[in-house]
């Protein structure tokens, strides 16, 4: 009986089952974590620690002039930006803190191989520094704010997006698609809490120079470099940090799947005084297996000089262990020591 | 089931049935225009706000200069606020979302603010609000609505692009190593709005509030970046009021033509010369000791104004000088070095 | 027109202007859904904007986790060049751009977010689309896709786009960047008359070079779309903000072409519009060869649908007809005066037959460079010397074996291994559909045509097959040319057609010259079958296959590509001793000819001969 009412009542709950999986309940408010509350929130945690820096004389081609940001990172005085911002070596530089006082700061120093300049101010107040997440809790898709002081004098500019990628630019950097640009180089990178993902900073694959990368500006991608507590303590010693150079050389034979396989040792080099030479395979760094050129590149390249690394090569059939103690890449840019 | 109903329960209950449905489909419908407003606001919203800015073509197109660009509705007559440019020098279009062409009519400009404000023949227009009050901070989720590269043609909506606020700042803006652009307060954004065809667009919050108007194409002249840039709404509504009192009217309509006007070589004044038009009014040369050159004009000054009344071309200021007596003083506005200056000119001793 | 490829599709979420009476009473209830769970969002006091942010933030981290896997970057093997891909069969059939693919040549390189290098083989080309399907090897078990529906994407919605821009991904990990949908049927304009890309979705999530071939999902993690173009004019090569991609429903209508390892050309209308004063769209010229000319359509007329879809500017027009592939049907509304018409219009190929492989042979391709790694083909790096000039003249590793038996070249075709992979398993269906071989048979069917009292009687052998109505006798001899004898008048040549037919059902493709799979069409009654083209003797003829069960539901027999065909759709197959046979025929030809032909009795005698 009532078969019509059944029917019609069977049809429409077997719609809202259909409904239920089909009809996408995540619409455009439930992916959306870029609110004005949200942006705020995190604004306030990291303002503190937000420097906007101007500099006097210099040289003209380096682009100085323009105020740019800065972000502590101790309470120490320390203050981390860009090598791009720098890169004109100023007579002086000027940190105007977020408290409203005007300091003057000197070049403690650099780390070429992330484009990274330290810089110290005497202060006689503690400062807050900016809180950094680990770089093994960063993940794709993560909510990124790119900060900069170089807009506004009074309050920190913001651009917002996601966390692209991991492990960028031979595993120096985390990729945004937050709109980063002079107007923000030197400031953080943080998510939704205010707490630092990296440094921004200019980069281009396979180029040493502070200005690589810019003409990628507000393209939808922008690099950040983390923190590394361990190197920040080496710099803090004044110690500059450059990339580490192996002396070998490898040809991609087959584009990018092409192996590790030694083409040429750099004489004196650390590759040649661990007695490598052309025909080897690396089949590991570090521990860590390696099959393709690519992989190598990406355990190498987060390493400074001074670095001692591990390597496990191939050589007719045999495998045996060699040390590394890497060079510095002497005669790169860099500003003072 | 049972078998042996009469064909009228059958006939009845069919209908009852039908009704229910009918009446649940209602129901969902209501429930739907309600879900979509408040678990999926956004859509609705750009749907709602499309209508409200338009396509507008014009001149250009020589010089790799696209002749086109946006246009926002800011009154249910017609009335629409864009930027003011080169593309408005003659014959304007607006293409509305549907489709549907007009022929506009520039009522005026405002110099100094870049925006020009169009007329055509429509009413019921889906428009903005320009006073809607809503404060603009860094962080704002935005959205912006601007046909920027021309994509949208014809019955084409514009494109949407989201973002949030940077900063609020004062700019000062370049078109080129020679030319100053836009100079004032605005709206910066992450989204890409600095684009061929994008100026005139609306920058609106994500409740669809109107927060700017998008600005002409140009670079900081501080850092050199192309800057994603809008006017504020305040002074969008600062200058369509403007515009709409008595100085707009008074370019339109004119006045009387003196038998003995003023003319640039009385003045000792040389423009830079109508070689692309439109030619923005350049000084390029002032005569040593002639009336230009006494009142304290230089090359390289841009004529903004001609007794307040804004002078958009090289040809319009010649057209505004004819309509100056010899004999009376008057006011030229001009832009120097990203400044506005008042510069009273005599052309009597 | 039913649309098979877009079974087991989700349904369209709810739109805004439902009108309830026409409506069923299903989709009505989705909203009911969205409602409680809209409620349950907007009455929580307790979710403030911050949780919120951080709730559509996890959800966002899920489901770009769910969305990386199938996602591919593609590599010449020569390491000059790449893009972006995504998977979208276990089997590792995966769609890129035709401009990414292009230098690569036959083989090339795919990485995954596994880590793993897989090799990969072309497969088909749509040079027109900017689309090109390759398969990875290796595997049957690759990640896939989950396909959404561009249809109901809205403008402002969220999506992102993971591809290697820039080639940044040498960790394998992908780049994702997120967005809206900025708009939605987009015109962009082809370079010559490839790289069109019609009723396209733009994007403000960030496109750059290297994202090309990449996938766009909507804010479900579904495919939409392949990223492949974006207005780069301002800044030479970087994003501003504008990016098109390439609508997966375009290409689903391709998919089976490209699988077939074809080179398939986009359709036209074989007409050109343009807009009047009063804004209608009207036919400005028309090829008097086109089927459009053939259907009726002459100058002047206004264009007021096409597939459905309402045209009211060129730009529609063109978007409506940029989807399809060359030998699609479609419905055209149009009307002159004041009277409307609608017609079932087979679409021809943007390019003269073999054009299409010439350009591709010149070279005769525009588009945005692809990303190149380094400056000389090999990645720079500081920390390495730089190896002498000659050492860095790119090399091609050679073809592994794997991968070379996958390889068939052949003109007009990507690649003809796939086409004739397709063919074997078309037939094979086919050959289990038709049961016992006919070959070396004689096949007897009395027809009653309905609506005409004369029965038709039908002979079909191997060499003279006949037709005889009432008194009216016609003999098709294979010695002679097919094309030569058409009878019965007006039909296009049904009898060579059925002679054809039943060569095919005793020998199959074998025994019809050259043979080619061509993809999923629609048929006469907008049935979309897989379709083998046999040209032989002078007359192509097209059969028409079920796409699961693979039995023969229909065939064309051109004798000309100008004239029309002689349609035949088979129904109510029934088993004669042991072979599947038709016992209902439908014959058309053009807009005149059209029979009914019910099968009375069918016997299939040992003896060729009558």
């Amino acid at each position: 009986m009532r078969s019509g009412l059944v029917r019609t009542r069977a049809a429409i709950i077997a719609a809202m089952f259909a409904g239920a999986s089909a009809a996408p309940v995540t619409g455009q408010s439930e992916l959306d974590s870029w609110n004005a509350a949200a942006m705020h929130h995190a604004m306030t945690a990291i303002r503190p620690s937000m420097a906007r820096i101007e500099t006097v004389g210099g040289t003209a081609t380096g682009g100085g002039g323009r105020p740019f940001t800065g972000t502590v990172v101790d309470d120490q005085g320390h203050l981390l930006t860009a090598l791009f911002n720098l890169r004109h070596e100023p007579e002086a530089i000027i940190v105007s803190l977020a408290d409203g006082r005007r300091v003057p700061a000197r070049i403690v120093a650099t780390d070429t191989s992330r484009q990274l300049i330290m810089l110290r101010i005497e202060s006689d107040s503690a400062l807050k520094p900016a809180v950094a997440l680990p770089a093994r809790d960063v993940r794709p898709g993560q909510t990124a704010i790119a900060v900069g002081m170089a807009l506004d004098p009074g309050q920190p500019g913001m651009t917002a997006g996601i966390i692209s990628a991991t492990g960028r630019i031979e595993g120096r950097a985390l990729q945004t698609d937050a709109r980063v640009s002079p107007d923000n180089y030197g400031g953080p990178l943080v998510d939704l809490d205010g707490k630092v993902l990296g440094i921004l900073v200019p980069l281009a694959p396979g180029s040493g120079d502070p200005g690589a990368g810019a003409d990628w500006y507000d393209s939808g991608i922008g690099f950040a470099v983390p923190l590394d507590p361990r190197r920040l303590d080496s710099m803090r010693d004044g110690k500059s940090l450059r990339p580490g150079l192996h002396g070998m050389t490898f040809k991609e034979e087959a584009g990018f799947a092409s192996a590790a396989k030694v083409s040429a040792v750099r004489k004196d080099s650390p590759a040649s005084r661990a007695d490598l030479a052309p025909g080897d395979v690396v089949r590991a760094v570090n521990g860590v297996e390696i099959r393709l050129l690519t992989e190598l590149r990406q355990e190498l390249g987060p390493l400074y000089a001074g670095d001692r690394v591990e390597i496990s090569i191939e050589r007719g059939g045999v495998r045996s262990e060699r040390i590394l103690e890497l060079f510095e890449n002497v005669g790169r840019a860099g500003g003072a020591d | 089931m049972i078998h042996g109903n009469s064909e009228r329960q059958r006939e009845k209950r069919y209908l009852v049935a039908k009704f229910l449905a009918a009446r649940l489909a209602v129901t969902c419908w209501l429930a739907s225009r309600f879900i979509i407003s408040v678990a999926n606001g956004q859509p609705t919203m750009i749907e709602e706000t499309l209508p409200k800015v338009a396509k507008v073509f014009g001149s250009g197109g020589l010089h790799r200069l696209e002749s086109w660009q946006t246009a926002v509705a800011t009154s249910g007559e017609g009335m629409f606020v864009t930027a003011w440019s080169y593309v408005l020098d003659a014959g304007v279009t607006v293409v509305l979302h549907d489709g549907r062409r007009f022929e506009a009519q520039v009522l005026g400009h405002h110099p100094r603010l870049e925006i020009a404000l169009l007329k055509i023949d429509i009413i019921g227009q889906p428009h903005f609000r320009l006073d809607s009050g809503t404060s603009v901070t860094p962080g704002l989720p935005v959205l912006a609505f601007s046909n920027l590269y021309g994509v949208a043609t014809g019955n084409e909506a514009v494109s949407v692009q989201h973002g949030i606020v940077s900063a609020t700042i004062d700019v000062a803006t370049q078109r080129g190593p020679r030319a100053s652009g836009y100079s004032g307060p605005a709206v910066i954004v992450d989204a890409i709005i600095s684009n061929p065809g994008a100026a005139g667009g609306a920058l609106t919050d994500r409740q669809g509030n109107f927060l700017g108007l998008i600005g002409r194409e140009s670079t900081s002249s501080r850092s050199g970046l192309w800057l994603n840039y809008a006017i504020p709404a305040a002074q969008v509504d600062q200058a369509v009021k403007e515009i709409l009192s008595g100085r707009a009217s008074e370019s339109l309509t004119g006045g009387a033509r003196p038998s003995e006007p003023v003319t640039l070589e009385l003045l000792g004044l040389l423009m830079v010369p109508a070689v692309a038009s439109p030619t923005p009014p350049w000084i390029e040369q002032v005569i040593a000791g002639s009336p230009a050159d006494r009142a304290g004009l230089r090359s390289d000054d841009l004529i903004l104004e001609v007794n307040g009344t804004p002078s958009a071309t090289r040809e319009r200021v010649l057209e505004q000088l004819a309509m100056i007596d010899r004999d009376r003083k008057f006011t030229l506005t001009i832009k120097r070095e990203g400044e506005f200056i008042p510069i009273e000119v005599s052309l009597n001793r | 027109m039913a649309n098979r490829y877009n079974s087991g599709m989700t349904p369209s979420r709810p739109s805004l202007c439902w009108n309830p009476a026409t409506c069923r009473v299903g989709p009505l209830c989705f909203p009911l859904i969205g409602l409680l769970a809209g409620m349950l969002v907007a009455q929580s006091p307790d979710l403030d904007d911050l949780e919120k942010a951080r709730l559509a933030e996890s959800r966002r981290i899920a489901m770009i986790d769910q969305a990386i896997p199938a996602t591919i970057s593609v590599f010449s093997t020569d390491g000059q060049g790449g893009g972006s891909g995504v998977v979208i069969s276990p089997d590792g059939f995966a769609l890129t751009n035709y401009h990414v693919v292009q230098p690569c040549g036959i083989h090339m390189h795919c990485s995954m977010p596994d880590g793993r290098i897989y090799d990969a083989v072309l497969v088909g080309l749509d040079p027109v689309g900017d689309v090109a399907m390759i398969k990875l090897l290796g595997r049957e078990d690759f990640p896939v896709a989950a396909e959404g529906d561009a249809e109901t994407l809205r403008v402002g919605d969220w999506c992102f786009a993971i591809g290697n821009p820039f080639l940044l991904a040498t960790n394998f990990q992908p780049s994702v960047s997120w967005g809206v949908v900025s708009g939605l049927h987009r015109y962009q304009y082809p370079s010559g008359t490839l790289l069109e890309y019609a009723d396209c979705i733009q994007t403000d999530a960030a496109i750059n070079p290297g994202n090309s071939g990449g996938a766009l999902f909507d804010s479900a993690g579904r495919l939409v779309g392949v990223n492949g173009r974006g207005s780069f004019e301002k800044r030479g090569r970087v994003n501003v903000g504008v990016g098109y991609a390439i609508s997966i429903n375009q290409i689903r209508l391709f998919r089976e072409h490209l699988a077939g390892g074809r080179i398939v050309d986009h359709a036209t209308l074989g007409a050109t519009v343009r807009s009047d004063h009063a804004g209608r769209v009207v036919v400005r010229n028309i090829l008097p060869e086109s089927d459009a000319w053939r259907r009726g359509i002459r100058y002047g007329d206004e264009i007021l649908k096409i597939a459905d879809r309402r045209i009211a500017s060129v730009n529609e027009f063109k978007n409506a007809l940029g989807i399809y592939p060359a030998g699609w049907r479609v419905p055209v509304e149009y009307r002159r005066e004041e009277s409307t018409q609608r017609s079932y219009v087979r679409l021809a190929g943007v390019h003269a037959p073999g054009e299409l492989e010439d350009l591709l042979r010149r070279g005769a391709i525009a588009p945005e460079p692809e990303e190149k790694e380094g400056k000389d083909g090999n990645e720079r790096n500081d920390n390495e010397d730089k190896l002498p000039e000659s050492a860095l003249l790119p090399t091609r590793p050679p073809i592994p074996d794997t991968v070379q038996q996958m390889i068939q070249e052949r003109a007009g075709y990507a690649n003809y291994w796939f086409n004739r992979q397709r063919q074997e398993t078309i037939w094979q269906g086919c050959r289990a559909a038709i049961g016992a071989s006919p070959a070396g048979k004689r096949l007897q069917l009395i027809c009653e045509v309905e609506g005409e009292n004369p029965e038709m009687q039908v002979s079909l052998s191997a060499g003279k097959s006949g037709i005889r109505i009432g008194e009216k006798a016609h003999v098709f001899d294979s010695a002679g040319d097919p094309w030569l004898q058409l009878e019965p008048a007006g039909s296009g040549g049904l009898l060579p057609a059925l002679h054809l037919w039943f060569r095919f059902l005793g020998k199959g493709p074998a025994s019809m010259g050259d043979v080619s799979y061509f993809g999923v069409i629609p048929d006469a009654e907008g049935e979309l079958r897989d379709v083998l083209v046999c040209n032989t003797e002078g007359v192509q003829v097209r059969f028409f296959l079920d796409r699961d069960a693979h039995c023969l539901t229909g065939l064309e027999f051109w004798s000309s590509p100008d004239k029309d065909p002689c349609e035949v759709l088979f129904d109510d197959h029934r088993m004669v001793d042991s072979t599947s046979m038709p016992h209902r025929l439908t014959v058309i030809c053009g807009d005149l000819y059209r029979e009914e032909l019910v099968v009375q009795s069918a016997e299939i005698l040992d003896s060729p001969d009558n």
